[in-house]
């Protein structure tokens, strides 16, 4: 074992510990609410983040979470399955759908790709909106139940929902690191980089590009469905195309070059906006403001910041040796 | 039997014939040069033949199998491998990694085997981590006085980028490589290098479809020479023949292109 994965587990072990053991000291539901939501983000930013760096902005993926979160909800109150069971169907059921709308999707690249999955989220949301019988209309879907685990009601628990997104998460987090370090993934990267080349050494594109897609919406249905049995009440307006581009903004501010970039990106923006006691104004101005920042002076996000600092002393400092006056700019 | 053969490949690019009912033959084993004054077609004959732009008409056969309409990563599937006129590489991945990407067609295991790390999986990237590090150092991007394996592709010189291009090349395993001018913007030192390079994939029992403009390079290495001008072959032959041709001679005169 090499010492930098010794260090990434050690890193991993003590976080564990640390989200495991917080509610044994920090009891206050509102907090707990934030970390529970936070979570979430982090596995919507996670999930997203190799779609970008094959440059599928997808605009669906708030489509795919309200897929498993109504799923789910059906499945729950309609027909009566356990939610422990339609917790993984809600997943299975995104993914399918996903499966779906990928092959004609994945034919369009960039900028076509994000409208195909924009009308597609368009689509889901009208949907959810028209059939008022099956999925509630406008008005949303009422009297979704909480789960209960060998005698722990949730309802009212928020510890018993934090642990409960506290081991989707680590599920998640696990899968996805594990193909971050994999060939797979070097293969996507190789894709964001160079994708006629790619190409000519005999990488299916859409394979590729279909299995991510697929992936990320089987764990992003898998979230919904947690969501739904959580909030009790989903509505249409949950998951609508600016939702998607929430997500897409966790990915880029967080730094989409590295496995950590989309959580510290999903951790900043909805931990630190809901503290400020965020209206969804402010929110709204924050997105968008840090998104202009990072496209226009991080192009690795806040994970490039130490990067670009560095690059930036070292500068100065060689501004500095050769003489120069310091207020004077290096050319 | 032809090896690779192109009949009545053609194409059009709006009002502009790029490629006009081109009839090209490699032989199994041969270094093949194709070569024409700027804008003769040449690239966009590669760009045909692996599937990069679909043709206008005509066929492409590749031991006995129409692969003309088949999509570029089945062209590699079946061993044609080709470069790229701009030094194509996967810049920001260091140069062990874009020769295992070039080896991608050799990995054994899929999905599911590299999510949960099946022996398999291990042994499948412990090999293709091998067979990379090998042809590094064929390239010579990793000597006794110089090991590259970890730099970055973005920061390597011109000539070893053009190297690093030539192992991903090879790492796809071809059995006929499209080389579209790898001596460009190489120093005069390093181009007998590069030929012998050459000569020793071709040694391999690679065929090797060469565009060129170094004539004399190309003249040294090439067993037959086709020369293309404005989308039409103008001449076909071994590199003495094609020297002496008058239409050669003619095209490149009026051209003030390179080479000639
Ligand atoms: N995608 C394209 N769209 C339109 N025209 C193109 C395209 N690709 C090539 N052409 C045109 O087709 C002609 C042949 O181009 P090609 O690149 O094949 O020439 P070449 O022989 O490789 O030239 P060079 O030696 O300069 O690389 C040129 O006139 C070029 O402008
Ligand atoms: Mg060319």
């Amino acid at each position: 074992m090499t010492k930098g994965t010794t260090r990434n587990l050690s890193a991993v072990i003590a976080g564990g510990i640390f989200l495991l053991a917080l509610p044994l000291f920090l009891k206050s539901p509102y907090f707990l609410h934030m970390l529970i939501m936070t979570m979430l983000a982090i596995i919507y930013a996670v999930t997203l983040r190799p779609l970008v760096i094959t440059g599928q902005l997808s605009l669906a993926h708030a489509a795919f979470v309200g897929i498993g979160a109504y799923a789910s909800a059906l499945l729950v109150t309609r027909l009566g399955i356990s939610f422990w069971l339609a917790l993984p169907m809600s997943g299975l059921i995104a993914a399918l759908i996903a499966v779906i709308i990928g092959f004609p999707a994945l034919r369009a690249k960039g900028l076509f790709f994000a409208i195909v999955t924009f009308g597609f989220t368009e689509v889901a949301r009208y949907t959810y909106m028209g059939v008022t019988s099956l999925f509630g209309g406008p008005a949303g879907f009422r009297g979704i139940t909480p789960p209960v685990l060998a005698g722990i009601q949730f309802g009212g628990n928020k510890v018993a929902y934090y642990y409960l997104m506290a081991f989707l998460l680590t599920i998640t987090l696990l899968a996805w690191y594990s193909l971050e370090k994999s060939r797979f993934m070097l293969t996507v990267r190789a894709i964001g980089k160079a994708e006629n080349l790619a190409e000519a050494v005999g990488v299916n594109l859409t394979k590729y590009k279909m299995v991510t897609f697929v992936f990320a919406a089987f764990f992003t249905g898998i979230a919904g469905s947690f969501y739904a049995h959580y909030n009790l009440y989903i509505a249409p307006i949950n998951f609508s195309v600016w939702q998607s581009i929430a997500f897409l903004t966790l990915v880029v501010v967080g730094g989409k070059e590295r496995f950590i970039g989309p959580i510290v990106g999903a951790i900043f923006l909805t931990f630190i906006p809901e503290f400020l006691h965020g209206t969804g104004y402010f929110q709204a101005m924050l997105y968008g403001g840090l998104m202009v920042l990072t496209v226009l002076f991080m192009p690795n996000g806040l994970i490039g910041i130490p990067g670009q600092i560095a690059a930036l002393t070292s500068r100065l400092r060689k501004v500095r040796k050769a003489g120069w006056p310091f207020s004077k700019p290096a050319s | 039997m032809a090896f690779l053969e192109t009949s009545k490949l053609t194409k059009r690019f709006a009002g502009l014939l790029a490629v006009n009912h081109l009839d090209l033959t490699v032989n199994d084993g041969e270094v093949l040069g194709l070569i024409g004054p700027n804008g003769a077609g040449k690239t966009t004959v590669f760009n045909l033949i692996a599937g990069t732009i679909p043709a206008t008409g005509g066929k492409v056969i590749f031991r006995g199998e129409d692969i003309s309409r088949l999509p570029p990563y089945q062209v590699a599937r079946r061993g044609i491998i080709r470069t790229f006129q701009l030094n194509t590489v996967f810049p920001d991945l260091s140069v062990t990694e874009n020769v295992v990407l070039g080896s991608h067609l050799q990995a054994r295991t899929g999905f599911w085997g590299e999510l949960f790390k099946m022996p398999a999986t291990r042994r499948s990237d412990r090999e293709i981590a091998g067979r990379a590090e090998q042809l590094v150092a064929s390239v010579g991007l990793l000597r006794q006085d110089m090991d590259k394996r970890q730099a970055l592709a973005s920061n390597l010189s011109y000539g070893q980028v053009k190297a690093l291009t030539l192992a991903i090349a090879l790492a796809a395993d071809p059995k006929l490589l499209l080389l579209d001018e790898p001596m460009t913007g190489v120093g005069v030192r390093d181009v007998p290098r590069l030929l012998n390079l050459i000569r020793e994939i071709n040694g391999r029992g690679i065929a090797i479809l060469l565009i060129e403009h170094n004539m004399k390079a190309a003249f040294e290495v090439c067993h037959r020479i086709v020369v293309m001008n404005h989308g039409d072959k103008i001449a076909e032959g071994t590199p003495a023949e094609v020297k002496d041709n008058p239409d050669v001679i003619e095209a490149y005169l009026t051209k003030d292109g390179h080479g000639a």
